[in-house]
């Protein structure tokens, strides 16, 4: 029973069956959470086989197929902010650009693996740990009483200060354009450093930072993270010709279902459920690359490209 | 315009003596690979290889598959900080076979001295002396040959090589079963066989195995190594179509929810 493919780019054959279900799980934390779910499909795709470059750049086409299906299915429900989307857009490829230029400087240093991986722990476990306690804390408290909840107001009242207030109506905030641009640029920064799309950092900047409601948080990351992808595949497959297109074709066919069953369920689950989901999420990831960082590796040799 | 029959017949003589064997020379080396050209289609999930070989009646013999070599560089991981496992250092390989299958009639030992084994280059002893020689830590090539076994790239395996009955001319018929990974990257490949005898070791022929991507696979790793922009593009506009349509499909069905 032929239930292989052969992915001509990859150079290595894998189960079809297995394909569609890495995507359709992928495809379903990204319509639910907003996420592209680079962060826990590459390093599936790099276990079973895949060299950690064709897993990157493929990962990505397929996010195109998933975050366009998601946005879609957003945007239909009028819960994508375009506006806000476009300026994070912005920020977020000046700071890809300057992360790109960045991680050279550290590779020529020396330090970048270093720098990646206590990036990725850190970035990736404190998001966790935060959304976890502060979904949890919400939870515990009676619902829609979040003015009773102590803010950081120094970033409160700093915010409030800055110039070139726009109102962003899907989202119900009034906010300096320069918070969006400033803060997609840090994402982008610490995305490209990391060498992941930025959508489980984005999200909850989106949240605590930029104050949106959870149900727009989800489609304007998802439409913010399409074209990020679909610039990461074009440069890729032009640069480093690491796109397997057969690869994205399985993952996508499973992603895109699963984006749309993810879609479905984020507007049945309350915000504090999908927030604490993601969190759990985040949190186990954290925890099987931090142990991966103490326990003694298989093997004390490594091809070159991944993290 | 026809070749005048003086200059043809001159011509096919020379080719004649240059491709075929000589008649009074030694049994004239008779090695057969089949498939001897495979085809990584879409379905491709690697492949066996059958080689058969005549050889001399009681030598031991060593079936060799193996691909052309290269200079590798692989990150060592270390501890850092006395904790943290990860990539700390660069190591560099050299001569290292993208391929290298061994099949033999008994254990390496027994079939010549290791002296004799390095210089043909059988077995790993031998590849590591060649490749790792310029490494500090000479055993790192232990680690890369538990890489490339894993995935099925060199495999050595003895006492898989099978010898028939003694024929009347002196000889027997060797055979060796290979399995080709579907990671088998394309390109040619020397099948070798070696017969043992007394101490001394012979090259007995060999023959050449081509692997190539065929069809819809050859199609698209052709595009994005030759046409990567336009690879991409495309990829991307499959990928954005594929998901507005399941959008728009489930939509539909889904519409009486909005």
């Amino acid at each position: 029973m032929h239930l292989s493919i052969y992915l001509p780019v990859a150079g290595s054959s894998v189960s079809m069956l297995l394909l569609l279900g890495l995507g359709g799980l992928v495809g379903l934390l990204s319509g639910l959470f907003g996420v592209g779910g680079g962060f826990l499909m590459t390093p599936l795709l790099i276990m079973i086989g895949i060299p950690p470059t064709v897993a990157a750049a493929s990962d990505s086409n397929q996010i195109v197929a998933a975050s366009s299906s998601g946005t879609y299915a957003h945007a239909r429900a009028g819960s994508v902010d375009f506006k806000m989307g476009l300026l994070l857009l912005v920020g977020g490829i000046a700071g890809g650009s300057v992360g790109v230029v960045l991680i050279k400087l550290l590779r020529a240093l020396g330090s970048a693996d270093f720098v990646i991986t206590v990036t990725y722990v850190v970035m990736l476990g404190g998001i966790g740990a935060y959304m976890f306690v502060e979904s949890l804390r919400s939870m515990r408290v009676a619902r829609h009483v979040r003015e009773e909840e102590p803010r950081p107001s120094i970033y409160a009242r700093l915010v409030s200060r800055l110039p070139w207030k726009v109102r962003f109506d899907r989202s119900r905030v009034e906010l300096s354009v320069l918070m969006p641009l400033l803060l997609g640029f840090l994402v982008g920064t610490l995305a490209a450093v990391m060498g992941v799309g930025g959508g489980f950092i984005m999200v909850p900047v989106m949240v605590y930072l930029l104050r949106m409601p959870m149900h727009v948080v989800v489609g304007t990351s998802l439409f913010q993270i399409l074209f990020t992808c679909v610039n990461v595949t074009v440069l890729q497959a032009t640069l480093n010709r690491t796109v397997d297109f057969v690869l994205a074709l399985f993952l996508l066919l499973g992603s895109v279902v699963g984006a749309q069953i993810g879609a479905q369920l984020s507007k049945r689950l309350k915000a504090d459920q999908l927030k604490i989901l993601m969190a759990v999420i985040v949190l186990v990831v954290t925890a099987k690359m931090f142990m991966g960082l103490l326990l003694t590796p298989d093997f004390l040799l490594s091809y070159a490209g991944g993290h | 315009m026809r070749p005048a029959r003086w200059v043809l017949v001159p011509a096919l003589a020379a080719t004649a003596a240059f491709v075929l064997p000589q008649a009074d020379g030694p049994a004239a080396p008779d090695v057969t690979v089949e498939p001897a050209r495979v085809e990584m289609t879409m379905f491709y999930s690697g492949t066996g290889v059958h080689v058969r070989a005549r050889v001399p009646a009681g030598a031991q013999v060593a079936v060799l598959l193996a691909g052309r070599e290269r200079d590798l560089d692989l990150k060592r991981k270390g501890k850092v900080f006395g904790i943290i496992w990860m990539n700390v250092a660069d190591v560099h390989f050299e001569a290292v076979p993208n391929l290298y299958l061994l099949r033999t009639t008994c254990t390496l030992a027994q079939l010549a001295r290791p002296e004799v084994l390095e210089r043909l280059g059988l077995g790993l002893d031998a590849l590591g002396s060649r490749s790792a020689r310029a490494l500090a830590d000479p055993s790192l090539f232990r680690e890369l040959a538990r890489l490339e076994w894993r995935d099925g790239l060199w495999d050595v395996t003895e006492a898989a090589v099978t010898l028939g009955a003694p024929r009347d001319d002196g000889t027997t018929l060797a055979e060796a079963d290979f399995l080709l990974p579907a990671r088998t990257p394309p390109g040619e490949y020397r099948v070798r066989v070696y017969t043992f005898a007394g101490g001394e070791a012979e090259l007995a022929g060999e023959a050449g195995l081509r692997v190539e991507q065929a069809g819809v696979a050859a199609l698209i790793s052709d595009l994005a190594q030759r046409h990567g922009l336009l690879y991409g593009i495309l990829a991307v506009v499959a990928a954005g179509a594929a998901g507005l349509l399941t959008g728009v499909v489930f939509g539909l069905g889904s519409k009486k929810g909005h």
